[in-house]
């Protein structure tokens, strides 16, 4: 098992060495030693994603940073990373990220997918172990939260613990709403660069004074994915690079939610959240 | 590993394909991927086909075909049939299609156990490459017949894997 992960993490760097060539699958087959057919089985059994898709993702995700980093021209882009018009590239950009080159570099927002970085050793662990389970797309109803702003960047448990306590003292609409708490974490363009966090709990409007503020959690389809608290980080690169691009969703807004329980009388879990457009 | 050859031989299956990255969705040597889904769609219909429909009910093909775009993008495709007579044709549900592979001859190779999972591909380009054949054409097929036991009971099954061959030129 070791080595042949140890292959596809060879590919993936491989494939980083050579974004702006022309390589096929082939290529990448070749790079380690395998047929086709078997390293297209090894390659979507490690990184959950065929090897083509990832190397276009990867080729359009650095395309992106230089539309904003660089003045190379879309033209440029085209070539550099091996598409073969400009129409073709900006057809595929479009079907990434949800508009054109030219919009982004004009600076609109995606309205797509992210962009994804480089899969790491970690990522190819991660979805190899004994306790991997897939997300879930689920509905969920309106939520009115209240809560109280975090310093963003600073999720340290004094600070979670003191939040908590003032969450706690305020009285919840059902009984079993309470010891569940939500971190509702906004951000501009990448969800490991948090622009806002509020921690939060269901509870009555009523109860509600300065400086606890209410949030309303908009009802809608979410991808849902429980976690172990070490994988955290991991968790969330697999729903925003691998998962959500992989079943064809976006995400419908620059906010994520964690979801945990650590009430020991009933079952401590932790989940993320993610609101996702269905078409 | 050497494989048996076998005499020039046509061979007419009816079934159905599918065409892509098979393991997009899953990749293990199981049934919940796209071959899997695309067995159990084929196995379907077989009781609603009329007597006699498959020539050769005792063994199914996996046939996978290489593509202009196989190379380059990892998509081909896979078609799952049974031996057929065209003689049928008109008793071929629409969901259908009919392969007729084109008469060579075959090198045949079995495998067995942990074998089935192997990158057998790799070894027998290998073994193409070391002899006096080449492939003439892009597909070779996985035959199952009742020494296949399942995909869960892969340690005692085999398989026998036909690759077309002529002799180099």
């Amino acid at each position: 098992m070791a080595s042949r992960l140890e292959s596809i993490h060879q590919t993936l760097q491989f494939i980083e060495e050579h974004l702006r060539d022309q390589i096929s699958v082939a290529d990448m087959a070749d790079h380690c030693g395998y047929s086709i057919y078997h390293f297209i089985r090894l390659f979507n059994h490690f990184s959950r994603q065929t090897p083509y898709d990832y190397l276009i993702r990867r080729r359009l995700s650095e395309a992106l940073k230089d539309l904003r980093n660089t003045k190379r021209s879309i033209t440029d882009l085209t070539y550099d990373y091996c598409f073969e018009t400009p129409e073709s590239f900006s057809r595929a950009f479009k079907r990434v990220f949800g508009l054109l080159p030219s919009s982004y570099r004009a600076c609109q927002p995606l309205k797509g997918c992210l962009p994804i970085p480089p899969k790491s050793r970690c990522d190819l662990e991660f979805a190899q172990q004994q306790s991997f389970v897939q997300p879930q797309l689920i509905e969920n109803d309106e939520m009115i939260l209240a809560g109280l702003p975090l310093p963003a960047g600073d999720l340290s448990q004094a600070v979670h613990e003191n939040t908590i306590d003032q969450l706690n003292a305020l009285p919840h609409p059902e009984a079993d709403m309470s010891g569940l708490f939500f971190l509702v974490i906004s951000y501009t363009d990448d969800p490991f660069s948090p622009s806002y966090q509020f921690l939060a709990t269901a509870a009555l409007d009523a109860a509600v004074c300065p400086p606890v503020s209410l949030q309303r959690i908009p009802s809608g389809h979410y991808a849902r994915y429980s976690y172990d608290l070490p994988d955290r980080h991991s968790a969330l690169r697999y729903l925003f690079y691998t998962w959500l691009p992989n079943a064809r969703l976006t995400p419908s807004g620059h906010f994520f939610i964690e979801e945990f329980c650590n009430d020991q009388e009933k079952t401590p879990h932790r989940a993320i959240l993610i609101p996702v457009s269905v078409e | 590993m050497q494989p048996k050859m076998t005499g020039e031989m046509q061979i007419i299956l009816a079934g159905m394909s599918f065409f892509g990255d098979p393991f997009e969705s899953r990749s293990g040597w199981d049934e919940e991927n796209e071959i899997g889904h695309l067995w159990a769609r084929f196995t379907s219909f077989i009781p609603s086909l009329p007597s006699g429909f498959f020539s050769r009910p005792d063994a199914a093909y996996e046939v996978h075909i290489a593509t202009g775009e196989t190379a380059q993008k990892g998509i081909f495709e896979v078609f799952v049939g049974m031996e057929f007579d065209l003689s049928m044709l008109n008793a071929s549900p629409i969901e259908f299609c009919i392969k007729i592979l084109p008469p060579v001859r075959y090198a045949a190779f079995t495998f067995q156990g942990d074998e089935i999972a192997s990158d057998w591909e790799r070894d027998i380009q290998a073994w193409l490459a070391a002899s006096e054949y080449h492939s003439p054409y892009a597909y070779n097929f996985q035959l199952y017949d009742s020494r296949f036991k399942g995909m869960d009971r892969l340690a005692d099954s085999v398989i026998d894997v036909y690759v077309p061959v002529k002799i180099k030129s």
